[in-house]
């Protein structure tokens, strides 16, 4: 299908596209630059890697502030964790329809991202400076507190499950001793059993030492306060006093978003004109009326009328460099 | 008509200063014949335009041809001027266009010739003929004006001094082209049409529709049309786009 025809009917219609190829980005743009009344408030928080491997520390590819980032935004996608948010930060959640509204503004504005390899930043949005505040506040004392919590519960199995290996290793130890007490050999020093009995009597003395060590590591995690808190405040959430600027994602991709928008409207607004309009445009057209004979076409020439200079030169630089070009 | 004979035109149109009395129809012929190397096209396009509308050999006797369009503003006077142009250019002898609607005169400004008597006044038994057909600043182009605008211009048109009139120029003026009033909106019009020879329809590309132009064909009954003209047709690309392309301008060739 030949594209001139098309090409000519635009000609005369061009018009029809100004208001949506023109108006309408320059309109989204212009909303898009417009500063929203939404306020941000916003905390730093350091985060430790773990020095015991009993304590869980996520995913060894990624940083610490990763992980930790990853471990809130997971917490913030359940009911309990959001809860006791919203408790700490006094939200309404009396009824269900406050509880599902204020798990929902939590959740819809609060954000964790790692900034560093050791600095999460939590954000959250508000239309409300102080709740933004109140909010931001409220999940990183609750994610500090549900952390401590969770470090201190790992540390309990962990002294526990240290405490069986100790037990464990003692008897190990026990029988591999009354193994060499009771075995009455005719070697001596260079019987093999005997020697064997001595070597396995002392790897289970070392199995028991080590037993004993990560008992006494873990207990003392366990007993040192402070040792699970593994996450410290480094900025303290503050009331927004101005509210946010244009994020560059908006600047970008809202009158991206505008052209593609207003080029499928104008697009579809000419295919309807185009369908619908039957005006006689080009020889072809002359069809309709048989016998008709066309004696010749004068082309426009109100455009050259008044001479756009700017356009003019323009128009002539464009030529020239075709012209450069083509030879 | 050489461009050095233009030169007290382009002087008389400087003076009038575009802005203050806008005239398309002239604005066209103006352009087309000051400025030769860009409108070429359109001077060569109403040369052919004349050729196949009017017998351009030097046998040709007088003849006369109707020009009108389906409604107002469609070109039919930009188009009725190139043709006499073209006509008095090639033909060498007098060329008249005489301006039938008389409701709406516009030729007299638009050639910018102080005429306040014209047709209607002639019609009216009030003027002789003479003193208003005027001479253009054309070369062998004479205009016999409107005159002052008649309310109903009907009884004037279906006047047997009307018939009369064109049969005397026929005899003054070797090509008489009578710009009508357009077919749809003037119930003249075709009346008008049956006094010349021809008809020429004019039609404004984008603009006129086709059943517009239909309707104006049924209104003008037997009088014989000889074509239509497209007028204002846009270029399928922008110049400076074909020229860096390299390819042809126009939509019709």
């Amino acid at each position: 299908m030949s594209m001139k025809p098309f090409i000519i009917a635009a000609r005369y219609k061009y018009l029809l596209i100004v208001p949506f190829a023109v108006i309408l980005p320059v309109a989204i743009i212009f909303a898009a630059l417009q500063r929203t009344s939404n306020y941000t408030s916003w905390s730093n928080l350091w985060v430790e890697q773990p020095l015991s491997p009993t304590v869980d520390s996520g995913n060894s590819f990624l940083t610490p502030a990763q992980n930790r980032a990853n471990d809130l935004t997971e917490l913030l996608a359940t009911d309990s964790f959001t809860m006791k948010v919203a408790q700490k930060a006094n939200l309404p959640t009396g009824t269900e329809t406050e509880k599902n509204t204020s798990l929902a503004a939590i959740r819809s504005g609060t954000s964790a991202s790692a900034t560093g390899r050791q600095l999460v930043s939590v954000s959250h949005t508000d239309n409300n400076p102080a709740d933004a505040h109140r909010i931001a506040d409220a999940v990183v004392t609750t994610y500090i507190a549900d952390t401590d919590a969770r470090t201190k519960v790992l540390i309990q199995q962990a002294v526990l499950f240290d405490q069986s290996n100790v037990d464990a290793a003692q008897k190990a130890l026990a029988d591999a001793q009354s193994a060499v007490t009771g075995y009455h050999g005719s070697g001596g020093s260079t019987d093999p059993q005997l020697t064997s009995l001595i070597s396995s009597a002392q790897a289970a003395q070392a199995t028991l030492n080590d037993a004993n060590k990560q008992l006494r590591s873990d207990q003392q995690l366990l007993e040192s306060p402070g040792t699970t808190n593994l996450i410290s405040v480094t900025d303290q959430a503050s009331t927004p006093t101005s509210p946010d600027g244009v994020k560059k994602t908006k600047l970008l991709m809202f009158p991206a978003a505008g052209m593609l928008l207003a080029i499928s409207l104008a697009a579809a607004l000419f295919g309807f004109v185009l369908r619908t309009d039957n005006s006689i445009r080009v020889a072809e057209d002359l069809q309709a009326l048989p016998g008709l004979l066309l004696l010749g076409s004068v082309p426009d020439v109100s455009n050259l009328k008044k001479r756009n200079w700017p356009r003019h030169f323009f128009r002539l630089a464009v030529t020239a460099l075709g012209s450069t070009v083509q030879r | 008509m050489s461009l050095e004979q233009t030169r007290p035109w382009e002087a008389a149109r400087n003076e009038t200063a575009w802005g203050k009395k806008w005239s398309p129809a002239l604005a066209q012929i103006d352009d087309l014949t000051l400025t030769a190397p860009v409108f070429g096209v359109i001077e060569e396009r109403f040369r052919q335009i004349a050729a196949r509308c009017l017998d351009m050999t030097s046998e040709a006797g007088s003849q006369s041809i109707a020009i009108s369009s389906a409604t107002a503003g469609e070109g039919k006077t930009t188009v009725s001027i190139g043709i006499a142009s073209a006509a008095a250019r090639n033909l060498g002898s007098d060329v008249l266009i005489v301006e039938t609607d008389l409701r709406r005169p516009q030729l007299a400004d638009d050639f910018r010739i102080e005429a306040n008597l014209g047709l209607a006044d002639y019609l009216s038994g009030e003027v002789e003929l003479e003193p208003v057909i005027q001479p253009t600043r054309m070369e062998n182009v004479w205009l016999l004006p409107a005159g002052r605008p008649s309310a109903n211009p009907g009884p004037l048109l279906r006047s047997k001094t009307f018939q009369e009139l064109l049969k005397n120029l026929h005899e003054a003026y070797g090509t008489i082209i009578i710009d009508a009033p357009p077919l749809l909106t003037s119930p003249h019009a075709a009346v008008i049409a049956r006094q010349a020879e021809a008809l020429l329809l004019v039609a404004r590309a984008g603009r006129t529709h086709i059943q517009d132009a239909a309707q104006a064909l049924k209104a003008v009954g037997d009088v014989p049309v000889r074509g239509i003209v497209l007028n204002g047709t846009r270029e399928w690309l922008p110049g400076w786009v074909s020229r860096f392309l390299g390819v042809s301008r126009f939509a019709i060739e």
